[in-house]
């Protein structure tokens, strides 16, 4: 029972009583384990005449009397066919072979996957949760081929974006529609701030989702998301939760799992210069040069650094820079946690590591299973802890699952399923470019030489008054990292519930009709507090609460008929949707006392922001499948979607057909070798819809002065007949098995056109507006996916091995925009912006760029043709910048991850590897830390200790020219690394942008299942397995690029496409190492 | 197939969508919005929005010599086009600009004819504000981009000659129709400027007016008349003439609305001091108002030192041996103001109109020394109200300065040396005074000093030139080398991007974005 891929439903056939016929009994057990097969169909051959097996794997069948055979099938399993005897015993053996594999479509529908004409791939939860991943974002990443999943840095709770199939939108927002067991839930990220410099991450909806709670998970990509209409344009991922259909009687199971969190890849920073400024061996010498005759010790006191109060008081010491005198040379300097006093100033090399603390996760989960005649249930009970690597930083999460189906009679069934989830945290870090997120403090700028140590001892230092000094190395600039996460804290608490019942009405053998009603509600209340931070002086504090709901209720009617060699599966159903959101945010800019968090203690007004939404949609849709002779399927969909929010009715159409080619000609299996073709195609349009109240002008008020409300007219022109975005695509695949199936391949490629963005276009400021709301536009998109499996070894009582490979390439391409407009901004941060820019491809980064030879040089006769693209060196040694250039493009070549599983007996091991080529980044980090000589190339190769010459001694991977005598040479222009560098980090902000690809091992497991034989004689235990799980294990490999080794897969900037591309002073992703318990008694 | 599926699904589902589509379009109008807004409360958007324009500290506090960067400090080639800064202001005038002509839309001469003047006055003050900064800018092809307007999605640039003009002449129509009399609407408590009175807004529309006609005077025939007729007409075109008629936006102090000046040195105290160009001078001169104006420096609490312009910021590590402004224009509290209008500039640009041979009921010296006066008595205005003891020491030390070093001797030197003095805080006037006038003229000989310069030089590497205004040959950048503060801001970047062609022909003639073309009105010779 191992692979069992069922739907009872599927299993269940017709039962035509007729005249003439003898009784038969019979057992059906598993070749396994023996154990009995409940919902196995048996059928008597060449008739449709059968049944289904019952719990105990037992059936009774009337039988015509001229009947010899009966056909026993069970998902998952090998169909044999056996002579008709009373009384007997079947024994069935797994079956591989996926390809009688059953997916979850659209609305629900459980679909054999060899009848779709589209991509469709599903991860089960074996595969999401061998490793113990932390989250659904996290489970899913690298499984499914053509999905990007970008987790958005490595703090607690952090939220991630999820794209299908490439990025083919210019909204904000892109995510696919998320759908759990049969009902949209949101799956919006909450993030504060304003999506540039600053703000605090409270994460992705979708991650209130227990995953262990998870059944399985279908990527819809492309036409297969049909059904949903003007909500499936960026793609449905649906989830099913599990019930208690798997399980035999009643079962109890503890889940359990513990792990440890190391931070890893921090950027890679210099250990050899400390604080402040001209204090290298260079600038002594010129120095000296000069005739001067001061030792080094007192050059560097007089020139470098000194300490006396971090605010520019001593010789640099307001500069967090570290541009300072060589550490570890005996030095010695007065310093912040030296009393005054000189002390040696040597290095810290691991003084950001150990800013960091080890943080723990637990996960516990206890579940009830149980299968009667009548009903299946699962109930679990949830809880999670996880303390962060950053100190004093949390997140848990309580959870509650109900899942029930229940069959009342032949006509009348329900089920439910609910979930509460409480999630709740004390403090996340700020993020962003504040003195608030201590990141920016020790990796972009920072004093290399500062002691940890007296930072985490001394941070909440008060003085005889009893104030707090704001002890730290710096006071400038930034405040204490430990003061920061202690004092400056954002908690949060979200309450969710979601959850559906169905009530099922079979009034025919053949027709079943179904009454839906599901809801999403979440209460979120974010809650910011600042004690000090230089940019808020005298505190603050924001409290933001939202609520969200959304109501769904479906009616639907399906139908299943067999006339001949024909099969009919038809579904009708209409739809009504109500989404209800809320917005209030409450908070001062400035306190009367510090650390008083009420509205009460606020200086002048309070800050507030009012904000509803209220959307609402009806809906029809019907599917269609024609299938002939298990060989030829063709299927048809249609929605209509009336929305409010937009004025006109929606209409999308789509339709697929999948021929099993080794069905029509079965001699191509003669030798054994293909198991399987399968040859698809299909076309559908999809749509996605736009918020609320974008179709009208309207007057806003925008916060009051002096108690007055202040308004203002609409800056955006509206657009009174707004249209939702339309996407076309079609696809054609082919899914090929070979030798028994051991080895699946599974390719599409596909197109999509996306039209009628709803664009908010910049305008030229001065005509009366500042943006146009307008349909317009045109992205294509193609690509290929690529799933390979192979069964490697295949020995039931043995070793096995089996490797999979998923591939997915995409590209866009931005045909047009809008009359007049060449790009549009997706998003940005410090001069570097994302666009979308017509000829190119979807997320340009684009700012200031270097100054390069051009082909005009050449014409000109300034340069040869191979110094085109080299950088121009000024005379005086500086980097020669352009601005807005394209300096990158966000979007990666290509995807790939690689699955390894083995096992042998009772153990099982696997690993995956997660590749990624291409999808640059703009690193503020590394900008910064360049800037600031903290990052080791400012200072590695003995770069401060002569002139150096840009291309010889430093980037050396990259050709500079200067000009000489009107001609560019080599670049021979000495300069001193301090100065250049600040060029390169700073105005020459290029040298920040890396290549985001890398090669990670993202989860490694071993599980060792308990010999049944110990458990036999425990009476209490069914069965127990200990993993050894790891996620996040390595980052392998990253573009050389990428030389402070920054993690590709963080934020910092926003958590959705705004943050595309960016990093900013985020929190280096954790390596997390843990065991993992299952018991079922 | 698609057609006969559309019309089952549409025909079967017509009845139930139909009673549920009905309150769709209820359902979809904004509850956190309004179909239409008091104007009361329009302008006070308008207000506060371009008082942080205004009042922002960036770009012509240090043009007009008043301020000095101690980090981050500019470079020649720092000004590029901008959706910030300076883009931000431009962007400010035109969305303001919108909002104002809804105001004048939905009012009119009769009935609201307080508050439609007063929009019409204030639409015209940001105009020509944008025009001192930018030059040329679309007016009159600007605000169609509506389909309902024109569909003027690319504006073409006016030229000044015909701007300025053009703005006066719509104040002119305002000073008129309130010299027949104020209306009786109130304002209303948007008005941050002058709590609702009628009349200050009357005399705050003279007084602007007055202000081009001076800055004008070198180039446009109107603007003798045009003073002239204000001047001469106190009853019928009354202006600003006490401070308490100032012309000052004060702000809320708290939430986004700290007094920008004093916003910026709340979370950087060390980024800013007072410029060294203005100290000196009022060390020089003696001023009683140095120690209003300006705060001894940190480290002595005697010392009077104003930063350098363009040292490198990484010399002057020991910042606190710098001057901060004066406790009343930044440190003492939040809630400051930002200076649209003194009235002591009225008397000044009298003076100045009487060295011109205008007719001026004062003489020039009369009116020079009233302008004084004034400017030393408004000083303490501005934290809090005088005693009859102070105002009098206040009248002794401006008739101390006026027996001394600020006694008029007829020049213009002296007028401007002293309109800039007075003009303190008020930065955009100022830049534009040293446009048109020189003065003060440090800010142009300000050089490249060799003591700022490092002192550790390599072949090819200078590291600590002066970067700005800098010397002749800017070592550290080799290019883009001017010898004068900006002649006007660069054209902001949404120009660039979203009406490129316009733009660019209005940049015929503009060197580095903020060079080459001199204002209409800025005749000076010998600036590069």
């Amino acid at each position: 029972m191992k692979r069992v891929l069922l739907l009872v439903a599927l299993c269940l056939t017709t039962v035509l009583s007729m005249a003439q016929t003898r009784r038969v009994t019979g057992k059906v057990i598993s070749a396994e384990d023996s154990s009995p097969v409940p919902g196995a169909g048996v059928i008597v051959s060449g008739t449709t005449v059968g049944t289904v097996t019952g719990m105990d794997g037992t059936f009774v069948l009337n039988v015509p009397t001229s009947a010899q055979k009966l056909v026993v099938s069970c998902l998952g399993m090998k169909t044999v066919e056996v002579d008709a005897k009373d009384g007997m015993t079947i024994e069935l053996e797994n079956d591989f072979n996926a390809l009688n594999e059953v997916v979850v479509t659209a609305m629900g529908i459980t679909r054999e996957k060899k009848a779709l004409g589209y991509a469709i791939q599903e991860v089960k939860s074996d595969e999401l949760m061998a490793a113990g991943a932390p989250s659904v974002t996290s489970a899913l990443t690298g499984k499914v081929a053509g999905v990007q999943i970008n987790t958005f840095g490595g703090s607690v709770g952090a939220s991630s974006r999820i794209s299908v199939r490439g990025n083919s939108s210019l909204s904000a927002d892109q995510q696919p529609l998320i759908v759990i067991d049969g009902v949209p839930v949101s799956n919006d990220t909450k993030r504060t701030g304003d999506n540039t410099y600053r703000g605090v991450d409270f994460g992705s909806g979708l991650n209130d989702i227990n995953p262990e709670d998870i059944e399985s998970i279908s990527v819809l990509k492309g036409g297969s998301a049909a059904l949903y209409g003007m909500r499936a344009g960026n793609g449905v991922i649906l989830i099913t939760t599990k019930t208690g259909k798997k399980s035999a009687g009643m079962e109890i199971s503890y889940d359990g799992s513990i792990t440890f969190d190391r931070v890893a890849n921090i950027p890679r920073l210099q250990n050899l210069y400390g604080q402040g400024y001209d204090g290298d061996e260079l600038h002594y010498q010129w120095y000296k040069d000069d005739g001067n005759t001061l030792s080094y010790q007192d050059y560097c006191e007089q020139n470098s650094f000194t300490y006396v109060n971090g605010n520019w008081g001593g010789v640099q010491d307001g500069n967090d820079e570290s541009w300072g005198p060589r550490l570890d040379a005996g030095l010695q300097f007065v310093q912040f946690d030296s009393n005054g006093q000189k002390a040696p100033w040597v290095s810290h090399p691991d003084n950001i590591k150990s800013f960091f603390q080890t943080g723990i996760t637990q996960n516990h989960m206890i579940s009830l299973q149980s299968r009667g005649e009548k009903s299946t249930t699962r109930v679990s009970l949830s809880y999670r802890n996880q303390t962060g690597t950053v100190p004093n930083t949390d997140q848990s999460r309580y959870g509650a699952q109900f899942n029930t189906q229940m069959t009342l009679n032949r006509f009348f069934s329900f089920d439910f399923a609910g979930n509460y989830t409480r999630t709740e945290s004390d403090n996340l870090v700020n993020q962003g470019y504040r003195g608030n997120n201590p990141l920016n403090s020790l990796v972009a700028w920072s004093g290399r030489q500062i002691n940890m140590q007296s930072l985490k001892e001394n941070w909440d230092q008060k003085d005889a008054a009893g104030n707090f000094t704001f002890y730290n190395w710096n006071a400038s600039y930034h405040i204490n990292p430990y003061f920061n996460v202690y004092m400056n804290t954002n908690s949060y608490q979200r309450d969710r519930m979601f959850g559906k019942t169905s009530v099922y009405f079979n009034p025919l053998d053949w027709l079943k009709i179904e009454g839906r009603l599901g809801f999403d509600y979440y209460n979120s209340r974010m809650f910011e507090k600042t004690y000090f931070e230089l940019d808020d002086p005298e505190g603050a504090f924001y409290s933001t609460d939202i609520a969200n709901t959304e109501l769904n209720a479906d009616v639907l009617a399906s139908a299943n008929k067999t006339f001949g060699d024909f099969n009919l599966t038809a579904i009708v159903g209409a739809n009504y949707r109500d989404a209800q959101y809320l917005y209030e945010q409450i908070g001062a800019d400035a306190l009367v006392m510090p650390g008083i968090y009420t509205i009460g203690n606020k200086v002048g007004d309070a800050v507030t922001s009012m904000d509803h939404s209220h959307i609402r949609s009806n809906s029809v849709y019907g599917n269609f499948s024609l299938g002939f002779k298990n060989m030829l399927y063709l299927d048809a969909s249609a929605r209509n979607d009336w929305s409010s929010t937009i004025r006109q009715a929606f209409f999308y159409p789509s339709v697929s057909l999948s021929w099993i080619v080794t069905e029509s000609f079965p001699a191509l299996k003669a030798n054994n070798v293909l198991t399987f073709w399968k040859l698809r195609g299909g076309i559908a349009q999809v749509g996605s819809a736009t918020s609320a109240y974008r179709n009208s002008y309207y007057y806003y008020s925008s916060g009051a002065f002096n108690g007055v409300a202040q308004m203002y007219k609409s800056n955006t022109y509206p657009n009174l007949n707004l249209k939702p975005e339309k996407v076309t695509s079609w696809e054609i695949g082919t899914e090929i098995g070979m030798f028994d199936d051991r080895l699946h391949l599974d390719v599409a490629y596909y197109q999509k056109k996306t039209e009628d963005q709803i664009l908010s276009v910049p305008t030229d400021n001065t005509v009366g507006f500042t943006s146009m709301l307008v349909n317009a536009g045109r992205i294509d998109n193609k690509g290929i996916e690529v799933q390979l499996s192979a069964d490697i070894f295949r020995n039931a009582n043995g070793f096995n091995w089996t490797s999979t490979v998923n591939f997915a390439k995409d590209k866009s391409k931005i045909v047009e925009l809008y009359e007049g407009l060449d790009k549009i901004s997706l998003g940005w941060t410090w001069g570097y912006g994302t666009y979308a820019t017509v000829g190119g491809t979807w997320g340009d980064i684009r700012g200031t760029g270097l100054n390069r030879v051009t082909e005009q040089d050449v014409k000109d006769g300034k340069a040869t043709n191979d110094q085109i693209g080299a950088i121009i060196v000024n005379a005086s040694g500086s980097i020669g910048t352009k601005s807005d250039q394209v300096v990158g493009n966000v979007t990666p070549d290509f995807l790939a991850g690689w699955r390894n599983d083995f096992s042998y007996k009772n153990i099982s091991f696997g690993a995956m590897l997660d590749l990624r080529i291409g999808g640059d980044i703009w690193s503020q980090t590394m900008s910064h830390a360049i800037c600031a000589g903290l990052a080791s190339i400012t200072a590695d190769g003995g770069v401060r200790e002569r002139a150096i010459v840009a291309g010889k001694d430093v980037y050396t991977d990259y050709q500079f020219v200067t000009l000489k005598d009107g001609k560019y040479v080599v670049n021979d222009v000495e300069t001193d690394a301090q100065s250049f560098f600040e060029g390169a980090g700073g105005n020459a902000g290029e040298f920040a942008v890396f290549k985001g690809s890398f090669l990670k091992l993202r989860e490694l497991y071993m599980t060792y299942q308990l010999p049944k034989r110990w458990l036999d004689n425990s009476k209490v235990i069914k069965r127990a397995s200990v993993s050894l799980i790891a996620n996040n294990v390595a980052l392998l490999w990253v573009d050389k690029s990428n030389h402070m080794r920054i993690d590709p897969e963080t934020g910092g900037v926003s958590s959705d496409t705004r943050g595309m591309g960016f990093e900013q002073a985020s929190v280096p992703g954790s390596r997390s190492f843990g065991v993992k318990l299952n018991l079922t008694f | 197939m698609k057609n006969i599926l559309k019309y089952t699904l549409l025909a079967s589902s017509l009845v139930a969508v139909f009673a549920c589509t009905a309150k769709f379009e209820e359902i979809n109008t904004d509850p956190d919005a309004y179909n239409t807004a008091p104007t009361t409360n329009m302008l006070a958007l308008v207000l506060s929005q371009t008082a942080t324009q205004m009042g922002d500290i960036t770009g012509p506090t240090i043009w007009a010599g008043y301020m000095s960067k101690l980090s981050y400090i500019d470079q020649y080639n720092d000004f590029i086009p901008t959706n910030n800064t300076y883009g931000n202001k431009w962007a400010a005038v035109y969305r303001c600009s919108t909002q104002l002509q809804d105001i004048i839309d939905r009012t009119d001469d009769t009935g609201t004819k307080n508050m439609h003047n007063a929009a019409i006055t204030y639409r015209n003050f940001l105009l020509l504000w944008n025009l001192d900064n930018f030059g040329d800018m679309p007016y009159s092809q600007a605000w169609k981009g509506a389909p309902e307007d024109g569909g003027i999605l690319q504006s073409p640039y006016d030229k000044q000659e015909d701007v300025y003009p053009a703005c006066l002449e719509e104040l002119g129509k305002v000073a008129d129709s309130w010299a027949a009399g104020l209306g009786s609407d109130a304002i209303g408590d948007g008005d941050f400027i002058f709590g609702g009175d009628a009349k200050l807004w009357q005399r705050f529309c003279n007084s602007i007016r007055l202000r081009y006609a001076l800055r004008l005077s070198g180039v446009w025939s109107g603007a003798k008349g045009l003073a002239e007729s204000i001047l001469n007409n106190p009853s019928k075109y009354p202006v600003i003439e006490e401070n308490s008629q100032n012309a000052f936006f004060w702000w809320q102090g708290s939430g986004d609305y700290f007094e920008p000046w004093r916003s910026t040195f709340r979370t950087r105290p060390n980024d800013w001091c007072v410029s060294e160009i203005f100290v000196n001078h009022l060390l020089a001169m003696e001023d009683p108002r140095l120690t209003v104006y300006v705060q001894p420096c940190r480290t002595d609490g005697t010392t009077y030192r104003g930063g350098e312009h363009g040292i490198k910021s990484q010399q002057l590590s020991d910042q606190e041996r710098y001057s901060f402004l004066g406790e009343a224009y930044m440190t003492a509290n939040n809630a400051g103001f930002t200076p649209y209008y003194k009235a002591c500039e009225t008397y000044f640009m009298m003076a100045e109109a009487a060295l011109l041979g205008w007719s001026t009921p004062l003489s020039a010296k009369d009116a020079y020394e009233k302008g004084v006066r004034l400017s030393f008595a408004g000083e303490k205005a501005i934290s809090d109200a005088w005693t009859p003891a102070e105002r009098q020491l206040a009248d002794n030390a401006a008739d101390t300065y006026l027996a001394g070093k600020g006694a008029w001797d007829g020049t213009k030197d002296r007028l401007f040396y002293e309109e800039w003095v007075a003009l303190y805080k008020e930065v955009n006037e100022a830049w534009a005074l040293y446009r048109r006038t020189g003065y003060p003229k440090y800010i142009q000989t300000a050089v490249y000093s060799e003591e700022s310069a490092s002192t550790y030089k390599n072949s090819g590497c200078v590291a600590g030139a002066r970067q700005y205004p800098g010397d002749k040959a800017d070592a550290y950048w080799g290019e883009n080398v001017h010898t004068d503060v900006p002649f006007r801001m660069p054209y902001p970047n949404n120009q660039f991007t979203y009406n490129k062609e316009n733009v660019e022909a209005a940049s015929a003639g503009i060197v580095d974005y903020a060079w080459g073309k001199q204002l209409w009105w800025d005749k000076r010779t010998g600036v590069k």
